[in-house]
């Protein structure tokens, strides 16, 4: 009895893992995860950290975009009647509620201007982005057009406002297709090795082979252009690279030890795969997930920027880049979008690399 | 019920080397040459050699976390080499492996209460408060607090590691355990209190254990009955105070002799082997130790040795007239 109590006494440490002593005492009761641990080495860098804020930020532009931009008011007042015309918009396009017969085709602004609406609230940039004004075309940043207007009178700021949901759409979307494939593909053939990975493997050499650019404008020539053929078309093209990858990490994990302790204790497969291989195999397929949303998000702009991309009246980023082609005098045209896409790619950029230095276990202190 | 808990018959396991564009197998690593040995119910059978003789093969082809390539595994009377995977899910359970690197074989992903959860459900031990109950009761058995089932791996010292996965191979409750090399990662006075949480399980469960280690003072320490392997293969096989006090092969003999002895006085003769361990893939002919065996005679070169003598002490070496195989013994 008495060497029991001997090996019961503790006798062993933890180890720090590079946290302050607070840090060790407040984690008392609850340990710390993996992923804790790199949210907080990745908040150390400032410039990743910038980076965040502002994808949050386009985010926010992205969703609320409605809001910010439409030619239509928050709020009106018209013949003693209450509207929310941009609410309204939305509820009339889940079939909701629709406009009454003398309302469906009102021009807010005309009857703004004539006086007729006894209050209103526009919204901070009172054009939509598809709203053609030919008498103020090519106008440079003045006045309500806080940074000018296209050859067709569209306003600039409201069409980089409405712009930005493709661009992010089309880097989420294709790089999520890209992950789910390359990862689903290449941890299969990690994993199970052999002809399964040598088929793999070689399926994955011919995919290398196929040019993104010129797949997409032969499928948008069949069959019409559209955003969710760009994003499938990325997404199907980009996965390779996901997948390499993962195989390479799915190999290395596959021989720690804590697989064969699954083995041993006769797991099945899938949940070896699932739970043991994929969680420790993921990280560094993340970051590449970053570079491969900058990467989507600069393709479309290439694509509608040679205007192969979305149909004529979707407005991104790269097709107001493509208006400044026609017209060289407008600086404008070309400064803003182009910064926008700019904007966009470097911060997906530094949020990988970000994510790859709070990921690398050498870097921890 | 026999007394016999593990029967290894012929266990060979061979790698096959491969090269070229269309794999062709050009040889074989012999990891596993043709073991055979017998485990006693609640017996510590010990198993040395050098790095790379196969111990760690041989432990984990009788569990079938390697395939082996020929002979076979008997279990509790069942044979378990060609079972099906799904017929082998009740055996993993009587059967558990502990690992050599605490570093590595924790998933430093989940936490230690996490990854004992997952193993009670799917073996349908324990579900909901009970998992939950029986997790603290584990962490406890093995001396650790209850509060680190919440823990991930990473905030636990080598030695706190090594008991959360004796805790594992404890949680389904098996009658054997490969203990793979346990403590040759660990500080020597964490070494200790492991091989005493080890002794002290198999006195309140009743395990049999398997302890594969090259460290010979603990090997004796642990073990009722020693096995010394040498390239794949069984040169000695002993009870422990026997193989200690009189090793009978000359490579066991050069072993113990390069244990230290903590006296100064005690000037004993070190046998120092010459060369190095013949590849597994290209092994000598005749005894496969006969090139750097400093007893080495006419026949050794030439004749390869079995294992024989009595129950209590068998020997491969061709010094000993009942190792020499049957055919030429009638010879």
């Amino acid at each position: 009895m008495e060497q029991k109590e001997i090996i019961k006494r503790e006798t062993d440490y933890t180890e720090s893992n590079g946290l302050t002593k607070s840090q060790l005492e407040s984690q008392k009761e609850v340990g710390v995860s993996y992923w804790s641990l790199v949210k907080h080495q990745f908040r150390k860098n400032k410039l990743a950290m910038i980076s965040m804020y502002i994808v949050i930020f386009l985010v926010f532009l992205a969703v609320t975009a409605d809001f910010l931009a439409n030619s239509k008011p928050l709020y009106a007042v018209y013949k003693g009647e209450t509207y929310f015309p941009v609410i309204k918009d939305y509820l009339n396009s889940t079939g909701i509620s629709k406009w009454s017969s003398d309302m469906i085709n009102a021009n807010w602004k005309e009857l703004d201007n004539q006086g007729k609406l006894e209050s209103v609230i526009w919204t901070p940039v009172p054009y939509g982005s598809r709203e053609i004004d030919l008498v103020n075309s090519l106008s440079p940043p003045q006045g309500d057009h806080y940074l000018g207007t296209d050859g067709i009178g569209r306003d600039l700021m409201a069409g980089l406002i409405h712009g930005s949901r493709v661009s992010l759409s089309v880097g989420f979307i294709a790089a999520g297709i890209a992950l789910i494939i390359g990862i689903c593909l290449g941890s299969i053939a990690g994993f199970y090795g052999g002809k399964i990975d040598l088929l793999i493997m070689r399926f994955v050499e011919i995919m290398v082979t196929l040019p993104t650019f010129f797949l997409i404008i032969t499928i948008v020539a069949i069959y019409g252009s559209s955003i969710w053929y760009i994003m499938a078309a990325i997404g199907f093209t980009s996965w390779t690279g996901d997948a390499k990858l993962i195989r390479g990490e799915v190999l290395k994990v596959r021989n720690m030890e804590y697989i064969t302790a699954a083995n041993s204790i006769g797991l099945p497969n899938r949940q070896i795969i699932f739970r043991h291989v994929i969680p420790n195999a993921i990280a560094p397929v993340l970051v590449s997930g970053a570079f491969a949303i900058a990467g989507a998000i600069l393709t479309e702009a290439a694509l509608s920027f040679l205007g192969f991309g979305v149909s004529a009246t979707t407005v991104t980023w790269g097709s107001l880049l493509n208006e400044a082609r026609g017209a060289s005098s407008a600086w404008w045209l070309a400064i803003f979008p182009g910064f926008m896409i700019f904007i966009a790619v470097v911060t997906y950029n530094l949020i990988g690399e970000g994510l790859r230095d709070a990921l690398d276990p050498r870097l921890r202190d | 019920m026999s007394d016999v808990l593990l029967e290894v018959n012929g266990l060979k396991k061979y790698f096959p080397i491969k090269t070229g564009l269309f794999s062709k197998t050009v040889g074989n690593v012999k990891a596993v040459d043709d073991v055979t040995f017998k485990i006693k119910r609640g017996e510590t059978l010990g198993l040395v050699g050098e790095s790379g003789c196969g111990k760690t093969t041989v432990g984990r082809a009788l569990l079938r976390l390697i395939e082996p390539t020929a002979g076979e595994v008997i279990f509790d009377g069942k044979n378990i080499t060609n079972m099906p995977l799904k017929e082998l899910k009740q055996y993993r359970k009587q059967m558990q492996i502990i690992f050599q690197d605490p570093y590595s074989s924790l998933n430093p992903r989940i936490t230690v209460g996490g990854m004992l959860t997952e193993i009670l459900k799917f073996h349908e031990i324990a579900e909901g408060d009970a998992a939950e109950k029986r997790v603290e009761q584990l962490l406890d058995t093995v001396g650790l607090r209850k509060i680190y089932a919440r823990r991930y791996p990473h905030e636990f010292s080598g030695g706190q590691r090594q008991r959360i996965g004796i805790a594992r191979a404890l949680s389904v409750e098996p009658k054997f355990i490969v203990c793979d090399e346990p403590v040759s990662a660990l500080d020597v006075s964490i070494q200790s209190q492991i091989i005493n949480l080890l002794q002290d399980l198999q006195k309140d469960f009743d395990i049999t254990y398997l302890f594969i280690s090259h460290d010979l003072s603990v090997v004796e320490h642990i073990s009722d009955r020693v096995c010394v392997m040498y390239l794949g293969q069984l040169v000695e096989m002993a009870d422990s105070k026997e193989l200690y006090k009189n090793p009978k092969h000359p490579y066991t003999q050069a072993l113990l002799s390069a244990v230290p002895v903590p006296d100064p006085k005690n000037k004993s003769k070190r046998i120092i082997l010459t060369g190095d361990v013949p590849s597994p893939a290209n092994v000598p002919t005749g005894c496969y130790f006969h090139p750097r065996c400093p007893k080495v005679f006419g026949d050794c070169p030439v004749i390869h040795p079995v294992l024989g003598g009595n129950e209590e002490h068998k020997q491969s070496c061709l010094l000993y007239p009942e190792s020499y195989p049957k055919s030429i013994k009638a010879a």
